[in-house]
């Protein structure tokens, strides 16, 4: 059988339902994070650009108003109301003087003040310091002349201001999207068992019905829902389904029209082969006045036409076993007296040693028994060599029955093969006058029965044939067994 | 193979959800920045308020009062109608302004700004006029705020408005 190798893979669940609430829920939660996570990112940027935008139009308008009425060149005087009109952490220099107040002054950079010095423009620099983070803005403020022209005036100034409420902002928006991701997370286990459901539920009653079927239920049919791929398998199971319920209905009908030929013929050959036998028994009486020539010829056709006959025979007993037509007649006897019956009535007393030490009490069709012995036993004189012994005895629950000979042995180490139809040790034999279906007739026999038929060896003699009944003794003597056959 | 790129594929997925939780619990607020730009520096600085006056040939000519700072609109126009000082008429200078006591009323709001002048059209001339225009520009222009986009208008006590922009400033 060909089977696709797939990867051990030791942490990985087996169950495809969890696999596939697995890879769900964490694409799912995937999804959920990288969206929150962009979505914080931008508002994040947007927020601390319109911070700052803010916070230097507020500074940039304020020198704008104030710078008018401040004197220039200024004096200590005048830096120090400039100072104390923008804020707490600022700082006011012009060239020489210089007027601070404030903690954060300490966050101004060097790169900060190149920058004013170089550029002369707004520029601002966020810091995160011990206290949180600030945002620092530097400013020269400049001379526009009554043509528009800007020139430096030597004066800068520094505004620390507190970016504490943005953070606080940020801060609520982080707990926001963390509480985000945290609820989305039952919902896609929710969503994930769900869908699972729906996707599993059909597979699962595909398995179900794969396995009806294979316990013989040819019947079973899918009912596909959907136009989806699954729908689509559902429906392919149900033509493979149906195709199979008939070839095994076409296959079952042809057997039987077999069987029924071969009953058929062997019934209708039955009639005028009795006729023939009686003909050629009377024949034989004739033949007495004939040459001893003509007397061996007529001898050998009776031979012939009664092996034909017992074919016949065969061949009806065991159509009639194949078509199950065969019903068990079970009734307490005791085997041993059916077995010492079935020697007498063949006229094998004189050959085949049987000693009964005793009844054997079983319930068993008397009918069948005697076809089985009598099978066994005509195998053994034909095909092994005297003496033949056959013992009854109990055991247990069954009722053994050995028929033992002192011939070559078995033919063949495959001893099952001994009991298929027309089984042939050796082709030249073809003189012997069993039908071949002998052994066959035993075995379906010996299993309608509910019992069995083995073949072996045995030391210092030829072949064994142990036949096994059970006895039936515990059961109600009214049921019927109708053992369907094989 | 395959289960080596399964687990590849695993734990890059991993590493995604990791970095992306990692970002977003970590909380990282305001991150520090270089310097950035922060737009137009203020402006209004000056060692004094320019004032117009008119030369010889009848031209509007700027001279600076030497006042410490730029100063508004009004203070400007006030120091034009108290009258030209010694200084500026040694430099060939004098003004059609008519020297009056009562100060102007000047409404500064942003884009208009008016001028009440206490005295009537008869007491001033066309050049007259520009002056006070030019010197409000003057001052407009110093400030840092766009010339073109301010109006300014003059109003006299006879009733008569002007708006015409300042032929010289802007």
């Amino acid at each position: 059988m060909n089977r696709i190798a797939w990867p051990k893979i030791s942490w990985w669940p087996t169950g495809l339902r969890t696999r596939f609430v697995l890879t769900f829920v964490a694409v799912a939660m995937i999804a959920a994070t990288a969206a929150s996570g962009a979505g914080y990112v931008a508002a994040r940027g947007s927020l601390i650009d319109e911070t700052q935008r803010r916070a230097v139009d507020s500074v940039r308008d304020r020198i704008t108003r104030l710078a008018p009425d401040m004197s220039y060149p200024p004096d200590q005087q005048a830096l120090d109301r400039l100072r104390s009109s923008l804020g707490d952490d600022v700082m006011v220099t012009y060239e020489e003087l210089t007027s601070a107040s404030g903690s954060a002054l300490g966050l101004i950079s060097d790169n900060l003040r190149t920058a004013v010095v170089e550029q002369d423009r707004f520029a601002v620099q966020r810091v995160v310091g011990e206290s949180g983070p600030k945002l620092v803005m530097a400013t020269p403020i400049m001379r526009t002349g009554i043509d528009g022209r800007r020139s430096e005036s030597g004066v800068e100034v520094y505004v620390v201001e507190d970016l504490s409420p943005a953070q606080a902002q940020l801060d609520r928006w982080t707990r926001i999207v963390a509480l985000t991701i945290a609820a989305a997370l039952p919902l896609a286990i929710v969503s994930a068992l769900f869908v699972s459901r729906s996707v599993l539920r059909p597979i699962r009653r595909l398995g179900d019905s794969a396995n009806q079927l294979a316990a013989g239920n040819l019947s079973t049919r899918l009912e596909p829902s959907g136009r989806d791929e699954l729908a689509d398998l559902a429906h392919t199971f149900n033509q493979t389904a149906a195709a199979l319920e008939r070839s095994v209905e076409e296959l079952r009908h042809q057997e039987a029209e077999a069987r029924r030929f071969v009953g058929d013929v062997s019934h209708e050959l039955r009639t005028p082969l009795m006729a023939l036998i009686s003909i050629m028994e009377m024949l034989e009486a004739d033949a007495r006045s004939w040459s001893p020539e003509d007397q061996e010829m007529a001898a050998m056709a009776v031979e012939r036409t009664r092996k034909l006959a017992r074919l016949a025979e065969d061949l009806l007993e065991i159509s009639r076993l194949d078509a199950g037509a065969v019903e068990l007649r079970l009734e307490e006897i005791d085997v041993a007296h059916a077995v010492a019956d079935t020697l007498r009535t063949r006229g094998w007393s004189d050959e085949v040693a049987f000693a009964p030490t005793g009844p054997v009490l079983a319930r068993v069709d008397v009918h069948r028994l005697d076809v089985a012995v009598a099978n066994l036993v005509g195998n053994a004189l034909r095909h092994g060599d005297l003496p033949v012994s056959v013992e009854v005895r109990a055991q247990t629950d069954d009722v053994v029955i050995v028929v033992t000979d002192h011939g070559p042995g078995l033919p063949d180490t495959d001893t099952e093969r001994l009991f298929t139809r027309f089984y042939k040790a050796d082709s030249a034999r073809t003189g012997s006058s069993g039908s071949g279906l002998g052994l066959a007739i035993t075995k379906a026999n010996a299993m309608l029965h509910g019992g069995d038929v083995r073949a072996h060896d045995i030391d210092h003699a030829g072949a064994q044939f142990v036949l096994l009944l059970p006895r039936r003794l515990n059961e109600e003597p009214e049921t019927d067994v109708h053992d369907a056959h094989a | 193979m395959s289960t080596m790129r399964t687990r590849r594929t695993f734990g890059h997925a991993t590493a995604a959800v990791v970095t992306a939780i990692a970002v977003v619990a970590g909380g990282c607020g305001v991150e520090p920045s270089d310097v950035e730009d922060g737009g137009e520096a203020p402006t209004g600085l000056a060692e004094g308020t320019t004032l117009y006056f008119v030369d010889a040939e009848g031209q509007l000519q700027p001279s600076i009062r030497e006042t410490g700072r730029l100063g508004s609109i009004g203070g400007a126009v006030q120091l034009l109608i108290s009258g030209i000082s010694r200084t500026e008429q040694a430099a060939g200078l004098h003004s059609d302004v008519p020297v009056v006591t009562t100060g102007p009323v000047v409404e500064d709001a942003g884009n208009y700004v008016t001028i009440r002048l206490p005295y009537a059209s008869a007491e001033t001339t066309r050049t007259g006029i520009d002056q006070v225009i030019c010197t409000a520009a003057a001052v407009v222009a110093s400030s840092g705020r766009p010339t073109d986009s301010v109006e300014i208008s003059v109003r006299l006590t006879s009733g008569e408005d002007f708006d015409h922009a300042c032929p010289v400033v802007g």
